[in-house]
């Protein structure tokens, strides 16, 4: 009997172990930044894209839960001492709090490439342009 | 004479006997803990025979903005699993469960090979238990959506159904040590199928929980989760920073049903989760509130 109760231990761990795969997710390339490159990050053509394109952000943030992301509302939203801090970009809260390296924003986050260009429009000011 | 020392001898073996006999039949197994959750953790409980069994667990925001979002409870939701736990056999409890945290699904498996009896004749609990996760988030929430099998590798390969697979399986043994003590400390390994660059696959981590009875339905919880960082089964020049999680409650129980509510640094209710992903450390603004709610039917 003991044999008996061993032996489904082993093939119900067995089982769940059977398929133990070593990948690495390939993360998205962040074209290096120029530091002599002037061109300012556009807002509306790419930061709204991040938060609206296929509802990623604004299937949950579009009045309802704060921020409100929405192309006519995310500016007004996210444009105070809260979500951006001019003097530390890199601990606004827009940046950080779904940044692919914490964990504060569960369901989604953004990928290496938009952190980067959400951290360089607030570096240039966090304009509405 | 002969035929006095061969009764009383007789006698005697048959009185034996029969004291061993009623030892056999007086021992009684002992419920180490009344629930087969403390907090997110399991314990070596498993219902009777053909119990089904329905756990709500959920954790609220942390509390480091203080009375503004009262606590984390009017904070942004931190996670929410539903979870069915089915006893088809004696001692094997299969479960099913889905989680906030990236979409988990979760299918799980326990199997209680002995259970401490009142006479000390099996003196501990000892139970197996293992977890399947699968990660139900979109392509696009991994970064490019493709993976390498090896970091040597180059030509990327897009996600398959097991790349989202992890597995968290424990050995735990438990013990009640007096009315009111009950101890458990365990063994765990977590497996993930797909991390990113600079994380490990795997990670072997020890575990502790007790309960301290302080009337007869309430109980003061304790939960310790300590992820061990062997360099010998690291793949990255530098360990990635595995954080403890641990968690205080507080458990009512009855029959059919468990209340318990706590605090706890764990940021989800997935093992492997918590073991491999927790960056919050038992601070102000690390803890957070949560409950578990269990009930129990008989069929």
């Amino acid at each position: 009997m003991k044999i008996i109760k061993l032996l489904m231990a082993v093939v119900v761990i067995a089982l769940l172990f059977s398929n133990c795969e070593y990948n690495f997710i390939v993360p998205v390339e962040v074209p290096p930044i120029d530091p002599g490159d002037t061109t300012k990050v556009s807002f509306s053509e790419e930061i709204i894209p991040i938060f609206n394109d296929g509802n990623y952000c604004t299937s949950c943030h579009a009045g309802n839960i704060p921020p409100d992301l929405t192309p006519d509302n995310a500016y007004a939203e996210i444009n105070n001492a809260k979500y951006i801090n001019k003097e530390t970009p890199e601990e606004s809260l827009i940046y950080t709090y779904p940044h692919p390296d914490t964990d504060t924003h569960q369901r989604k986050k953004y990928n290496s490439a938009q952190a980067a260009k959400i951290l360089r429009w607030i570096e240039q000011g966090a304009m509405n342009n | 004479m002969k035929k006095s020392i061969l009764l009383l001898l007789l006698t005697g073996f048959v009185c034996s006997y029969s004291f061993a006999q009623e030892e056999e039949t007086e021992s009684y197994p002992v419920t180490v803990f009344e629930s087969n959750y403390l907090v997110d953790d399991q314990t070596t409980m498993v219902f009777d025979k053909k119990t089904l069994g329905y756990a709500i667990q959920h954790k609220f925001g942390t509390m480091n903005n203080g009375i503004s979002d009262l606590w984390g409870i009017y904070g942004a939701g931190r996670d929410i699993r539903l979870g069915l736990e089915y006893v088809p056999v004696k001692n094997l409890q299969l479960g099913i469960g889905i989680t906030k945290t990236k979409m988990y699904t979760d299918l799980s498996a326990k199997y209680r090979i002995f259970q401490q009896t009142d006479d000390n004749s099996v003196p501990v609990s000892l139970a197996v238990y293992g977890v399947l996760a699968i990660d139900g988030r979109s392509d696009d929430s991994f970064e490019s959506g493709t993976v390498i099998p090896g970091k040597s590798d180059t030509i990327p390969q897009a996600i398959s159904f097991t790349n989202r697979w992890s597995y968290f399986s424990q050995v735990m043994v438990s013990r009640k040590f007096t009315e009111w003590l009950s101890v458990q400390v365990g063994g765990s390994y977590t497996h993930y199928n797909m991390v990113k660059m600079d994380e490990n696959h795997d990670l072997w981590g020890a575990h502790a929980l007790a309960k301290v009875k302080i009337s007869p339905q309430s109980s003061i919880t304790f939960n310790y989760n300590q992820p061990l960082k062997i360099e010998a089964i690291s793949e990255q020049p530098t360990m990635p920073d595995y954080k403890p999680s641990m968690a205080i409650g507080w458990q009512i129980a009855t029959y059919t049903h468990a209340f318990q509510i706590y605090i706890s640094n764990a940021p989800s209710m997935v093992p492997q989760e918590n073991m491999m992903y927790n960056t919050r450390s038992f601070d102000k603004d690390g803890i957070a509130i949560g409950f578990t709610i269990t009930r129990l039917w008989n069929f």
